[in-house]
């Protein structure tokens, strides 16, 4: 087996210049690439690491600030709601008072209606009351009764203590005194001589007093001396009627307001007066015009 | 019947000549150089690189990791020399399926020239790494006695590493030369896959042991360092 020295020192020097090419242009440039690219890599993962770390600091932080948030957000809502809850207790006083105010308003008026409307029942009751019986008496009216009345008026007169005589009797005596005698119904001749001599005997007058007829008397006669009267007419005794009645309505009226307030309410407003709709017949005015009026004096 | 690819001369003149094993291995060289350098030229030391360059960072990364587990702690340092060995012949070994190649490997001088530069190499790294006294301080370890085996063995060894590479190379070549003269068709082409896969192994076998050597002669100091330590104590 031959060596040929000359080609070992070839092959050698070649071997040598081969691992002087592989160095320059293989080994080195690979190893740089890997060497680069793991530097990166470890700087990659240490900006990763980095990274992480900061939003770990940033994630805690966050959780720290979002406690301290969520303590806070509690604590105004607690505040809220205590706070809600006094200005509805409040709120609810103030509407609580407004509708006692109102309810009291309310009451008020209802209570001034009902009495308002009671007083009106009364008055036109009333007035019908004497109406019927003002007409009743007017239509039985008749020349007994009248001549009755006259007796009556007489016995009056006479009746007269010397104090209301005097008190009546001084002005009389003035020049322009006049005395009337108003009666409801025409006298005869006898009548009015019997009477004039009467109130000229009891007032020492010179003239016959003047008589005068009117209607409104009802079934009465009255003298009049200087803006003063003595009278006798069915009207005083229904006066002194509606006195009475007023009395008895009266207490009715208080002991009407008596029941409670709510009970009241309710019945008002669940039976409310007929009165406006069906008011009480009307007074035929046809007979005696101008009654009215007189009744209301 | 040609043993060696020295025998086929292309020109000589007197003592120089140019034979196949010198053109294979320039060949060789040549392929391996413009292959690096055009893969090289266009690395990239970004997450995303060519199949090409991640072949090249493959195959160094793995002699590199091969270097360091034999026991060599510096592979940067080794790379270029035990790496090239590696390369050219594995390389060799490869190009023989191209028809009417002749690897280098194949010739007594080229395996030789191998061994000798690794003969070279050791105690070079040697000294280099622990001083020329320390280092010449191994050959007389255990004893001084020792000297003359330790001598002979370096030599005995670089001589075996030189016949057992081109004894595996040439077997190769010469199997398939004799068969192609049996059996001309199909088992040749078997057994070059087979040479293929010596030529691998033998690859392998040259590098691994310059690697081993190596590391014997740059590591020794530790050991003596390390008993003389331990006597101290």
């Amino acid at each position: 087996m031959p060596i040929d020295w000359f080609t070992v020192t070839a092959q050698a020097i070649n071997f040598l210049l081969l691992v002087w090419l592989m160095k320059r242009f293989l080994y080195k440039p690979v190893l740089r690439a890997i060497d680069a690219r793991e530097k990166r890599i470890e700087e990659q993962l240490s900006d990763a690491k980095a990274q992480k770390m900061a939003a770990q600091k940033e994630k805690e932080e966050f959780q720290r600030k979002n406690e301290i948030f969520d303590q806070e957000r509690t604590e105004l809502m607690n505040a809220a709601v205590e706070k809600a809850k006094n200005e509805k207790i409040h709120l609810l006083e103030e509407a609580r008072s407004s509708a006692e105010t109102l309810r009291a308003k309310w009451r008020e008026g209802l209570e001034k209606d009902a009495s308002r409307l009671e007083e009106d029942f009364q008055k036109r009751v009333r007035k019908d009351v004497f109406f019927i019986v003002r007409k009743t008496l007017s239509d039985l009216a008749g020349e007994e009764l009248e001549s009755k009345i006259i007796d009556l008026f007489l016995l009056r007169l006479g009746k007269m203590d010397e104090k209301e005589r005097k008190s009546l009797a001084p002005k009389t005596m003035g020049p322009d005194s006049s005395v009337q005698l108003r009666t409801a119904f025409s006298l005869t001749e006898e009548q009015r001589n019997t009477i004039g001599q009467e109130v000229k005997k009891l007032f020492s007058l010179k003239e016959e007093p003047k008589f005068t007829v009117e209607k409104d008397l009802v079934a009465g006669i009255e003298l009049a001396v200087s803006g003063q009267k003595i009278s006798w007419t069915i009207d005083d005794y229904l006066l002194s009627l509606r006195e009475s009645v007023e009395d008895v309505m009266k207490p009715v009226k208080k002991t009407s307001s008596s029941p409670t307030d709510t009970e009241k309410e309710d019945a008002s407003l669940k039976d409310p007066p007929q009165s406006d709709k069906n008011p009480p017949e009307k007074p035929q005015k046809s007979d005696s015009p101008g009654k009215e009026e007189k009744e209301n004096q | 019947m040609r043993l060696s690819p020295d025998a086929i001369i292309f020109w000589q003149s007197g003592f120089l000549k140019i034979n196949a094993t010198l053109v294979f291995t320039w060949f060789i060289m040549a392929v391996l150089t413009a292959g690096s350098i055009l893969i090289t030229s266009r690395l990239s030391t970004g997450l995303t690189r060519s199949r090409w360059q991640n072949v090249l960072e493959m195959i160094v990364t793995a002699i590199k990791q091969q270097i360091r587990e034999v026991g060599l702690a510096d592979p940067e340092i080794y790379l270029p020399f035990l790496g090239t060995i590696f390369l050219f012949v594995a390389s060799s070994a490869l190009f023989t399926i191209l028809p009417g190649f002749e690897p280098p490997t194949g010739s007594l001088s080229t395996t030789a020239a191998l061994a000798l530069l690794v003969f070279a190499a050791v105690p070079l790294f040697g000294i280099q790494k622990q001083g020329v006294r320390s280092y010449l301080k191994t050959y007389m370890e255990p004893t001084v006695v020792m000297l003359p085996f330790n001598i002979i063995g370096e030599i005995s060894r670089t001589l075996a590493l030189a016949v057992r590479l081109f004894g595996n190379m040439m077997s190769g070549g010469m199997i398939v030369g004799i068969l192609l003269t049996i059996t001309p068709f199909l088992f040749p082409a078997v057994m070059t896959l087979l040479g293929l896969l010596t030529g691998m192994v033998q690859a392998y076998i040259f590098t691994i042991l310059a690697a081993v050597y190596i590391a014997a002669a740059t590591q020794a100091q530790k050991h003596s360092r390390h008993s003389e330590e331990e006597a101290s104590a």
